[in-house]
């Protein structure tokens, strides 16, 4: 298994180099004009078309693609991603800013995408076409069929324009004045719930939790629902096998059969969608992130693609592209462990 | 059932300590908190051109005067003792000197005394920063006379270009050893000279008479805002030497040391800038002009209208950015006040340039008067141009389109406090009439516009509605009085249409102007003079035009320092915008703001860069 994570590992850079190379080259399309657009946002600006070529030239526009990108490499070597013109700031300090806020917000929508997904999959094959299967189903439908801005929109409106429960946001304003002036709080990880408790604060951690219910719930329902599905067939599968009816043959309670013989082989598959499903995940922070006003990488992915900033996009890119074969690693490896026939060689 | 009766009472507990978080009197009473789009591009005065940055500018940095509260014609003191004009004798009759007695006892935030050092060394760090892009030229024109300081180093290198005074090319590299005398005399013969200090005084030698000056130098201009020059130099930004200057000129971001940090002398700290989600400002105490009333005050990003709107419903947002589309759901809200018919000093035209690159120029056509295209001088032709301006329904526009929230202009003036010459004579209106556009467009090109017809695609920047409506309305009228009139309405990204706009492709465009300052020399020129910033996106043989009737006029009327003479050089311009038809003068918006019904001490002026936080507080 070690070779095997060592191979895997020894693809990352290769993986990296194409992921990039496609980004750079499909900036490199446009011409210097164009990305120019992403500096000037005022034609009234430029006082004269040579100052615009004046930019291009300060910006290094015009370089041909491959000077281009192999100044990118040799400057990512030495750790340096450039600067980011949508988010006004190094491109490696705007993710280090913003990546504590997706990854606590995905971490949290793991765990209605695995419980939930899986609970009502599971309840659901049990049921199997009964009023409550049905129930579950059409919510899995729902769910699957909703566009994530409509979902986030209802959600938002509802628990917070209705409500007033759950604010958008990642703190409110007293909040914000605790922890991001950093007066009497230590920032030790910044996922701010886990430093909320770490500081023994527990109103900002209910006030954190408070800023991430929504934004769970908007983002973990599509993935869900989609683990739901796929766990309802596969336990239905798993149900109608020999092994489950000698199990049952015997005598066994009809508890031990579905959650200890049944449910254990059926996760399998379930496993590797869950695992993906999360790798996922990152892509769909854009949308809920936009909505909720919460501010991690996904919205400032978002503007940065709309305003041409390729110094930004190949960035997010380029983690995304990590986290995907890191992740995909990971699924690999548990696969193997949930299912001892399974060898990677 | 006992672990589910734990579970009812601990939703319960999180429901109920949710909810005392939602409904209090007035909510955030310490902070004021102002949902927008977008963020600040810059802390740096000398960076930011945009207003946003202009906005946090306002309230961390002072200027030496500002407007006197709605006004944008009278001024008080601020960091100046007093106001230059002939009266008082600090402003020399000729125009040429500016005198400000420097306040004393001023404080910036970290303790540093103000000193009349510190304001002679903004404003010349400003000159030399000079940000291609930027707003420096506007103190450029006035005290040095170019519109960059580029220009003044090629003159007296006598290079061709800027970059050829440094190895490689590279403006950031090595400065030739034979220029550097030349360059240390930019600073000493250009700079220097500008600003000098005499005693407590800061004293402005201008290289011309420029009316406007006051306007470009009070508060609501971030390129005036007085900084602390200790505190600078200890960041890294320019060290006051004449023999370095070069070093510190047109920075990109990241070699910009005070681009995201700040230090003025305001009612306002800044407490921290997480860009584009979130500036916060704490009050400062020690505030010359004593502490303001509200505690903090927060700038965020908040992209989502919907977000925006559900804020200012919960008491959120004291005050929101409101789209005029959306004006409708705001009007009635609970708790909140909408106050409307704010007019805005900035405006909307289209363009017609007299002359249209047409190389590899789709957007032409065939490139000929052929009726399946328009040649590349095809708006030459003043029938043209008056034909245009006759076929498009201005009234009906505004009202419809832009729900009665705009109002017209005779040319490229606008409506507004302190803009001498603008003048409501009817007779320098174009109104809609399809058969005086009928009547211009037979005589255009000796009639063979009307008897072949023409086409050509008329672009937009996606996601602009007024502008796409713009092109549709006068794309149906031209059809509708000559089936053989064409015109293809696309729109395209920004990029795209930044880059036909660039490269002087787009046969006809919208596009607009938000004042730096209220006077006509920020608006006339700008769209008619040869040297204005969309002037010269007219092609060559209307530059020929304009630098024989249009420069001359513009110039004597930034030199004139009699009010009067000015008023009626700029009707004249106004008129000859009229004669020639040069462009379509659309409208002039009039602008809204919403805020909760406990915001006390909102008030309106047109020029200020957003919200003045010190003159807010919050309470029913």
């Amino acid at each position: 298994m070690l070779s095997y994570i060592i191979r895997r590992l020894l693809l990352l850079p290769i993986i990296l180099i194409g992921v990039t190379f496609l980004i750079f080259s499909a900036f490199s399309l446009l011409s210097p004009m164009e990305r120019l657009a992403n500096y000037i946002t005022n034609p009234g600006a430029l006082k004269n078309p040579q100052m615009a070529e004046r930019l291009i030239t300060k910006y290094h526009l015009d370089d041909p693609f491959p000077l281009g990108y192999v100044h990118w490499i040799e400057k990512l070597i030495k750790g340096d991603l450039g600067w980011s013109q949508s988010a006004n700031q190094p491109v490696w300090e705007a993710i280090s800013q913003r990546f504590p806020a997706t990854l606590e917000l995905v971490l949290y929508s793991i765990i209605p995408v695995i419980l939930v997904g899986i609970w009502l999959g599971v309840i659901s094959a049990v049921h199997h076409n009964d009023m409550l299967d049905q129930t579950i189903r059409v919510t899995a439908i729902i769910g699957w069929s909703l566009p994530t801005f409509i979902f986030g929109l209802f959600v938002l409106f509802i628990f917070y324009g209705i409500l007033g429960w759950l604010p958008p946001g990642r703190l409110s304003v007293w909040a914000q004045d605790i922890v991001y002036t950093g007066v009497n709080f230590k920032s030790y990880t910044h996922l701010v719930t886990i430093d909320a408790l770490l500081n023994g604060n527990i109103p900002i951690f209910l006030d954190a939790l408070r800023h991430l219910i929504a934004p769970i719930i908007t983002l973990s329902y599509i993935s869900w629902a989609g683990l739901l599905r796929i766990t309802r067939s596969s336990m239905l599968e798993t149900l109608r096998k020999d092994y489950v009816r000698t199990a049952r043959a015997k005598g066994v309670d009809e508890h031990t059969v579905i959650h200890l013989h049944a449910q254990k082989n059926a996760m399998i598959p379930v496993m590797t969608m869950a695992g993906m499903m999360i790798i996922g995940m990152l892509g769909g922070v854009v949308i809920t992130e936009t909505v909720f006003t919460y501010p991690g990488l996904g919205f400032w992915a978002a503007s940065s693609a709309q305003q041409l900033d390729y110094g930004s996009v190949i960035s997010f890119a380029l983690l995304f592209a990590v986290a995907m074969v890191v992740g995909n690693l990971i699924v690999d490896i548990s696969y193997a462990l949930i299912d001892p026939r399974v060898r990677l060689e | 059932m006992k672990r589910n009766l734990l579970t009812t009472i601990l939703i319960l507990a999180l429901i109920a300590a949710f909810a005392s978080f939602s409904f209090a009197e007035v909510k955030n009473p310490d902070t004021i908190i102002l949902a927008t789009i977008g963020g600040p591009e810059s802390m740096d005065p000398a960076y930011g051109y945009d207003t946003a940055s202009g906005e946090v500018t306002y309230n961390i940095y002072d200027n030496l005067i500002a407007y006197k509260g709605e006004s944008v014609a009278e001024f008080v003191p601020m960091l100046s003792t007093e106001v230059p004009s002939i009266e008082n004798g600090l402003a020399s009759e000729d125009g040429l000197t500016y005198t400000f007695p420097i306040r004393e006892g001023v404080k910036f935030h970290n303790g540093d005394i103000l000193t009349p050092e510190d304001v002679e060394y903004s404003f010349e760090r400003g000159l030399i920063f000079d940000r291609a892009g930027g707003p420096t030229w506007m103190l450029l024109e006035p005290l040095c006379g170019v519109d960059g300081i580029e220009e003044i180093a090629v003159k007296l290198t006598e290079v061709k270009e800027y970059i050829d005074l440094f190895e490689n090319g590279d403006p950031k590299g090595e400065l030739k050893s034979d220029y550097k005398a030349a360059m240390v005399k930019v600073y000493t013969d250009y700079v220097d000279k500008a600003v000098e200090v005499d005693g407590n005084k800061v004293i402005f030698h201008l290289a011309q008479p420029y009316a406007p000056f006051l306007s470009i130098i009070s508060h609501s201009g971030n390129w005036s805002a007085v900084i602390d020059k200790k505190w600078a130099i200890e960041q890294g930004a320019w060290d006051g030497k004449a023999d370095t200057w070069w070093k510190y000129h047109d920075p990109v971001c990241e070699d910009d040391p005070l681009f995201k940090i700040a230090n003025g002398t305001g009612p306002f700290v800044l407490n921290k800038w997480v860009p584009e989600e979130i500036v916060m400002l704490e009050r400062f105490d020690e505030y010359w002009q004593g502490p303001a009333k509200i505690k903090n005050a927060q700038i965020k990003g908040i992209n989502e209208w919907t977000t925006r709107k559900l804020m200012l419903q919960a008491g959120d947002a004291d005050i929101a950015y409101v789209d005029q589309q959306y004006m409708g759901e705001v009007r009635t809200m609970a708790g909140v006040r909408v106050v409307e018919n704010l007019a805005r000093l900035a405006n909307t035209v289209a363009m017609m340039p007299w002359e249209i690159n047409a190389e590899g120029n789709g957007l032409l056509g065939s490139g000929k008067l052929d009726g399946e295209g328009i040649p590349a001088d095809f708006f030459n032709d003043i029938h043209v141009r008056k034909g245009f301006s006759y076929l498009f329904p201005y009234e009906i526009f505004i009202t419809k389109i832009l729900e009665g929230q705009a109002i017209r202009n005779p040319g490229p003036l606008i409506k507004a406090e302190g803009i001498l010459g603008y003048s409501d004579d009817p007779s320098l209106f174009y109104n809609f009439s399809l058969l005086k556009a009928k009547e211009e467009f037979e005589q255009a090109w000796d009639g063979q516009v009307w008897e072949k017809g023409f086409k050509f695609t008329m672009y937009y920047n996606e996601g602009n509605d007024v502008r796409k409506a713009f092109a549709d309305m006068i794309s149906t009228y031209a059809n509708m009085i000559n089936p053989k009139f064409k015109i293809t309405v696309v729109g395209a990204q920004w990029s795209a249409y930044l880059k036909l706009y660039l490269a002087s492709m787009l046969p006809m465009f919208t596009i607009g102007w938000l004042a730096d300052y209220p006077d006509p020399h920020n608006f006339v020129p700008t769209y008619m003079a040869t040297y204005g910033a969309y002037g010269n996106a007219f092609g060559a043989p209307y530059l020929e035009f304009a630098k024989e009737n249009v420069d001359p006029l513009c110039d004597k009327a930034i030199k004139s320092t009699d009010p009067e003479e000015r008023a009626g050089l700029y009707k004249q311009l106004v008129k000859i915008a009229h004669d020639q038809a040069i462009s379509l003068y659309l409208f002039q918006p009039i602008a809204h703001h919403v805020e909760r019904t406990w915001l006390q001490g909102w008030y309106f002026n047109p020029i200020r860069p957003g919200e003045d936080f010190y003159s807010l507080s919050k309470g029913e």
